[in-house]
């Protein structure tokens, strides 16, 4: 099982993706079945996929299902090179975007840039909501 | 115990199945969910069997002027209305296909209703990031016939959409022999002139040989032959 990320000294935390059994079977589940095209297939995938439970979500994935969560929809998400990402999403029927960019660490490794991108662009999401009323309504 | 953990997994893969056909910026179908459609398409006197092909006009320039994220709000947008206006009014199937390009497939008895749906898109507000703007959507479509499969029908529906972009904006035009024979002036080949040689939109079935003018600079390309 791999261990959460943690972040170098110095940074400051953000809330790591998600990781635990259901993401990992319903990719397997998924795989299962389009290799087989059958719901066979599907539970065989999923028990494959359990055992690679505790990987997550790409960041693109992530960002979608906790958007979806709190009522923003994603349009697009942007991977502005390395260390910095930015999500175009609807609410309120306009549509805004959130940006978000790494400290640059040289020793940050690829899944701890995706777990604290992932991390303070929900923070972001929550600040934005908590204000979202404001703007809309100045 | 098992019983209900393989319900939650097949309707887990429901979803998912959904999804995979799902468009990731418009509520519309994506071009998996087309490929599957034209099998049907036509097939019988309750299916669809008119193909209209749309794109967003000036999109670069949407892009280069509002920056690309403006650019999916657009599409988004654009979306969202054929949703509304082509899906749950005319009862019509729309699929985004690629990049600003839509694919929607309607039956005849809807094309009044659809023809009148169209001119919303004259002018269509995207409530964009920072200030809103305007984006104008044209159409090109046509009737099923007998002797032309789905991608030939696709194919002219584009050309008819490429006759509507000169007519203005939000305008549908419907495909006919003719559009066919005067989309050739938009071609630019080998010319000896400006040597351009660059063809900016190529109709299925296009004879090159019918290239009288240079599309760039209007040499008679037949008097250098």
């Amino acid at each position: 099982m791999n261990e959460t990320p943690k972040y170098p000294n110095g940074i400051e935390y953000r809330q790591p993706r998600p990781r635990g059994t259901m993401a990992g079977a319903i990719l397997g589940s998924l795989l299962g079945y389009a290799l087989t095209q059958n719901s066979g297939g599907t539970v065989a995938g999923g028990v494959v996929g359990g055992a690679f439970g505790n990987q997550p979500l790409s960041l693109h994935q992530a960002l979608r299902q906790k958007f979806n969560e709190k009522g923003l929809q994603i349009i697009n998400f942007y991977r502005l090179g390395r260390f910095a990402a930015k999500v175009l999403f609807l609410y309120q029927e306009k549509y805004w975007t959130l940006e978000s960019h790494v400290p640059q660490f040289p020793e940050m490794e690829i899944e701890q840039i995706e777990d604290w991108l992932y991390g303070d662009l929900v923070e972001q999401s929550e600040n934005f909501l908590n204000q979202a009323d404001l703007r809309l309504h100045p | 115990m098992l019983k209900d953990a393989l319900d939650s997994l097949l309707k887990a893969v429901d979803e998912l199945e959904k999804a995979a056909r799902s468009d990731d910026k418009t509520p519309l179908n994506n071009s998996l969910a087309l490929s599957e459609a034209k099998e049907t398409f036509g097939i019988s006197e309750d299916n669809p069997n008119i193909v209209v092909f749309a794109d967003i006009n000036d999109f670069k320039f949407i892009n280069g002027k509002y920056g690309y994220a403006n650019g999916d709000a657009a599409i988004s947008q654009v979306g969202i209305k054929m949703q509304e206006l082509f899906v749950e009014n005319c009862k019509a199937q729309a699929f985004r296909q690629s990049g600003d390009e839509f694919v929607i497939l309607l039956h005849k008895d809807s094309l009044n209703e659809f023809r009148e749906c169209v001119n919303f898109f004259e002018s269509c507000f995207v409530p964009g990031i920072g200030s809103g703007f305007s984006v104008s959507v044209s159409f090109g479509y046509i009737v099923k016939v007998d002797e032309c499969d789905f991608e030939t029908l696709r194919a002219r529906a584009e050309t008819a959409c490429k006759q509507a972009k000169k007519q203005g904006r939000g305008v549908c035009v419907e495909w006919t022999e003719e559009i066919e024979e005067n989309a050739v002036e938009s071609f630019r080949k080998n010319c000896p002139n400006c040597k351009a040689v660059t063809t900016c939109y190529i109709p299925q079935n296009m004879n090159l040989d019918k290239v009288q003018f240079c599309a760039a600079c209007g040499k008679n390309l037949s008097e250098s032959n």
